[in-house]
């Protein structure tokens, strides 16, 4: 068979995988770009400007007491009514709040991957069983849940991440386990399955990689989601506790002085909202990346 | 010596598992039986829904029969230890029809020819694997810069290349083919075909041969199944079933292939009747009454079973070596 | 020779995020009224986007040069006088039955519709012309075949729906699209003989596109073969096989397997069909080609007559001022 010449590769595109191919494209999107910048540089500064910063952000002025944004005296976003600096207050609650997303999110997607996998390539009755026990926590008030995590293990911050991935799994378990479904149709499960590939192999190897696209897809619009979850559970007064912060405590608080400084709503919604709409934007890009397949 | 055989396999699709009950569908396989001869080919023909790969997956240990057994060199696949089941794995390999599809499109060749040996010869060092991995590339015609390539930059029948890759790596005694060519360009089908004939050679393994194409058969096998609705119905050598085929339903398939050549010759013993739509509840009968020209009365009362018509020559027609 | 569609440098191209595909390049083709045109080639090859462009069904992104068909240039058509000869005169089978029917409604609603949207009849009458056309596509009993839903017939049966749907209007062409390659071999004859019944009865003229040589063989009386987007060689099918003009056809025959050969006699060809993202120089079978010469991938061969009806593409051939 030496004698028969395969066409030599088109240049470029000869050792590309498919995940490479889809951040080409990813990438090229100007409102993409425009995104990472954004969003980067809003990490960035939330996470290094509160460290480099000469004061804490529980630091209080006596001086100044529910003063308005101004440049003179150094308070880029005021003070609140306890004479607080509201900037180093949204950076720390824009810290605390990605946190919590990048990790809910991560939690969630650790254990529903998992799980919807599993029931999805075993099928059958463990898939049926599996299934039912998403359904049921499904059932389960949010909130009630949250309580009663409460009540139990005290209130944490940790007690959120944990509360907050504990509920979005069962969604990501839903979707990769009709992933799953689909996946092991095909014809390379089929061959693993043949060579003789433990289950879990398979699994790990095979389905797992094949099926992550719609789950970061899924994922980046889930960080939002925890995000602005938590904001309501800190709003209610469950989440994170004084003196820390996040942009969910800021709202409340600021939203009960509308009238008298309505710059303390405006800021930290204003941070919670491009926080948002980047993550969303990116979720978008992904999609259309991930699953723009025949345009290849 | 026979590395493979399949006695009286009953095969049933359970379809739509549920939690309480399986749903039963229509036999897919019944009283199948096989021998596959140590470095042979053995073709299974048949058409869309005649259960030709169902049986293929059930002798690939994928789908356990209601009925009947499986022998591999003597002992039956479903029936045996761990350790030779896994053993038989490894002795058994399989090329699929679509190409692209039975390559996971987010591994590399490397990844993907490495599999078989990590599963299987997982004591072998790293410079043993390479080696074994280039000589596989090197015996299909791939060259090792395509190591590194994602399978969408390949094309159709570079693709088929890389799965038989992956499938001769382990230097299988039995490779079972289902359709490998029937997915191809037209110029490219011939060197797949010569590349498994090649392989054959080189290595002496048995290939059972999957197919709907009756020349791509006739080329390759050196014996041939004939299968329809789920039963085989002739069984012989080769150069018998086409030259002297005796059951109706294999001379009408050899008929109604179209013959690139001009004028067309005809084949005096006509062609297929109409499908037209009447389907023939038939419980007992041939289960190819409807369509035969040949139909007696009697062919109503019950299926014939396979019995032989000749030396290696079996047909399930009550009237073998009486059709005209 | 009259003809029905006579098409003239004809290109498609695609726009992929890859750059841009030229699936059909400068394609000149003759189709004869009244008979039956084979146009054999792999995939790729633009044998389908030839006839979907003309007639506005593809994706391409740019379309240029001249269709002439009845007597008007089809590419300078708006769509809607497109969508006016599509099914009227011109009327298309494609390969896969079950997809062209729409799995919800029976089957004689959509042969229903199919009349009703070009002819002016009662409900009655249409329901007579459906009955028999049904009866012209050999199913018998079409008052039950009609009430029947798709998936509740064989891939035989839906084709014939299917060549019974095209035959509505009387087209004067019918393109058939790979019509038997997604059906077993069986059924293949049967739909095959159908569609020559069709042809002999109505007189109409057929394109049948098809990758499978012995299909040519048993239906078409011209031969057009085309690789990577051109057409390298035109004949009458008479001829066609026992003459085989070009190296792409000659090596096309020799891999096909046939009942008559055996392993020795399987010549496959070298490598692969060109990928058409970028101008190809010369001829694009060069590289394939066991007669290749320099002047093969220097100048592209045009179409010259290289014996009595048939035409070839090929520096073999003396390139004369044709």
């Amino acid at each position: 068979m030496k004698d028969i010449p395969l066409s030599a590769p088109t240049s470029a595109s000869a050792s590309v995988s498919l995940w490479q191919l889809s951040l080409r494209r990813f990438i090229k999107k100007p409102s993409v770009m425009i995104s990472i910048v954004v969003l980067g540089l809003l990490v960035f500064i939330a996470f290094f400007g509160v460290t480099i910063s000469a004061y804490h952000f529980d630091d209080v002025f006596w001086d100044a007491i529910t003063i308005g944004p101004s440049f003179e005296k150094g308070h880029f976003f005021g003070t609140d009514n306890n004479g607080r600096d509201l900037f180093l207050r949204v950076l720390m609650g824009a810290r605390i709040s990605i946190l919590i997303g990048i990790f809910a999110s991560a939690v969630s997607v650790f254990i529903g991957v998992s799980y919807g996998a599993i029931a999805g390539y075993f099928g059958g009755r463990v898939d049926g069983i599996m299934m039912r026990i998403v359904d049921i926590l499904y059932a389960m008030p949010f909130i009630f849940f949250v309580i009663l995590l409460m009540v139990f293990m005290g209130k944490s911050i940790y007690l959120i991440f944990f509360a907050l991935g504990a509920v979005e799994w069962l969604t990501i378990a839903r979707i990769v386990r009709g992933q799953a479904l689909t996946i092991k149709q095909k014809d390379y499960i089929t061959a693993a399955r043949s060579i003789g590939v433990p289950p879990f192999t398979i699994i790990r190897r095979h389905i797992i990689p094949n099926l992550l696209g719609p789950v970061i897809v899924y994922m980046t619009m889930t960080i939002p989601q925890t995000i602005i979850l938590e904001s309501f559970l800190s709003f209610l007064g469950l989440g994170v506790q004084e003196p820390m912060t996040s942009l969910g405590v800021l709202i409340s608080d600021g939203s009960q002085q509308l009238t008298e400084a309505p710059w303390l709503l405006l800021f930290p919604a204003g941070t919670l909202c491009i926080i948002v709409i980047c993550l969303n934007i990116l979720g978008e890009g992904l999609r259309d990346a991930l699953f723009d397949q025949h345009l290849k | 010596m026979s590395v493979l055989s399949a006695n009286e396999v009953f095969l049933r699709y359970d379809s739509a598992p549920s939690m309480f009950k399986k749903v039963q569908l229509d036999d897919v396989v019944m009283h199948a039986s096989l021998r596959v001869e140590a470095g042979k080919t053995l073709a299974i023909v048949g058409e869309s829904g005649s259960g030709k790969t169902t049986l293929a997956r059930s002798i690939m240990g994928l789908l356990k029969p209601r009925r009947g057994s499986i022998f591999f060199e003597n002992e039956n696949i479903y029936n045996v230890s761990p350790l030779f089941k896994k053993y038989i794995q490894s002795q058994m390999q399989m090329v699929f029809q679509d190409p692209l599809a039975s390559l996971n499109p987010m591994m590399n060749v490397r990844e993907i020819l490495e599999e078989p040996l990590l599963t299987h010869r997982y004591l072998l060092k790293e410079s043993e694997r390479n080696q074994k991995v280039s000589d596989a590339v090197d015996k299909v015609g791939l060259t090792a810069a395509d190591l590194q390539r994602y399978p969408h930059t390949f094309s159709g029948g570079q693709c088929q290349r890389i799965a038989i890759a992956r499938a001769i790596i382990l230097e299988p005694k039995i490779l079972v083919c289902d359709e490998p060519v029937s997915a191809l360009d037209v110029s490219v089908q011939a060197q797949i075909l010569k590349l498994l004939l090649e392989l054959q050679q080189q290595m002496g393994m048995a290939l059972v041969f999957i197919s709907h194409n009756l020349a791509v058969v006739k080329l390759m096998a050196h014996s041939v199944s004939v299968m329809y609705k789920g039963r085989i119905l002739e069984q012989g050598d080769t150069d018998k079933i086409f030259s002297a085929p005796q059951h109706p339903y294999t001379r009408d398939l050899i008929a109604a292939v179209p013959v690139p050549m001009y004028p067309v010759v005809h084949n005096n013993k006509g062609r297929l009747p109409f499908d037209v739509g009447l389907q023939v509840v038939c419980t007992n009968g041939c289960i190819y009454l409807d369509r035969c020209r040949y139909r007696k009365n009697v062919c109503q009362l019950s299926q014939p079973p396979l019995e032989d018509c000749g030396a290696n020559h079996k047909s399930a027609c009550i009237f073998a070596n009486k059709l005209l | 020779m009259e003809s029905i569609l006579n098409i003239q440098d004809l290109n498609v191209h695609f726009r992929t995020t890859n750059g841009q595909i030229q699936a059909v390049r400068r394609l000149n083709l003759f189709i004869p009224k009244n008979k039956i045109t084979g146009v054999v080639g792999e995939s790729g090859s633009g044998k389908t986007q030839t006839f979907l462009s003309l007639f506005g069904l593809s994706q391409a992104s740019q379309v240029s040069g001249k269709a002439e068909f009845n007597g008007v240039d089809l590419l300078s058509l708006s769509k809607s006088e497109l969508n006016k000869i599509r099914g009227r005169d011109i009327s298309f089978v494609f390969q896969d039955p079950m997809s062209a029917l729409n799995p919800y409604m029976n089957v004689g609603a959509q042969i229903l519709e199919t009349i009703l949207a070009h002819q002016s009849l009662s409900k009655p009458q249409a329901v007579h012309l459906a009955e028999e056309l049904l009866l012209s596509v050999k199913m018998n009993d079409p008052r039950a075949v009609m009430k029947k839903y798709p998936h509740q017939l064989s891939g035989g049966q839906q084709q014939r729906i299917i060549v019974a749907m095209a035959i509505v209007n009387e087209p004067k062409l019918i393109i058939a699209d790979e019509p038997t390659t997604a059906l077993d071999v069986s059924i293949q004859a049967e739909i095959l003989e159908l569609i020559q019944d069709i042809h002999k009865s109505h007189s109409t003229s057929i394109v049948l596109i098809t990758h499978d040589l012995g299909v040519v063989a048993q239906l078409c009386d011209y031969v057009t073969v085309m690789y990577a987007g051109q057409i390298v060689e035109q004949s009458i099918t008479s001829q066609f096989f026992s003459n085989l003009k070009h190296p792409y056809s000659q090596a096309l025959m020799a891999s096909v397997p046939k009942f008559d050969m055996n392993q020795d006699d399987l010549f496959p060809i070298p490598g692969q069909p060109p990928v058409l993202d970028h101008e190809i120089k010369g001829c694009p079978f060069a590289p394939r080609c066991p007669h290749v010469m320099a002047v093969c991938t220097v100048k592209e061969p045009s179409m010259i007559s290289v014996a009595p009806n048939i035409m070839a593409a090929c520096h073999l051939y003396p390139q004369g001022a044709s």
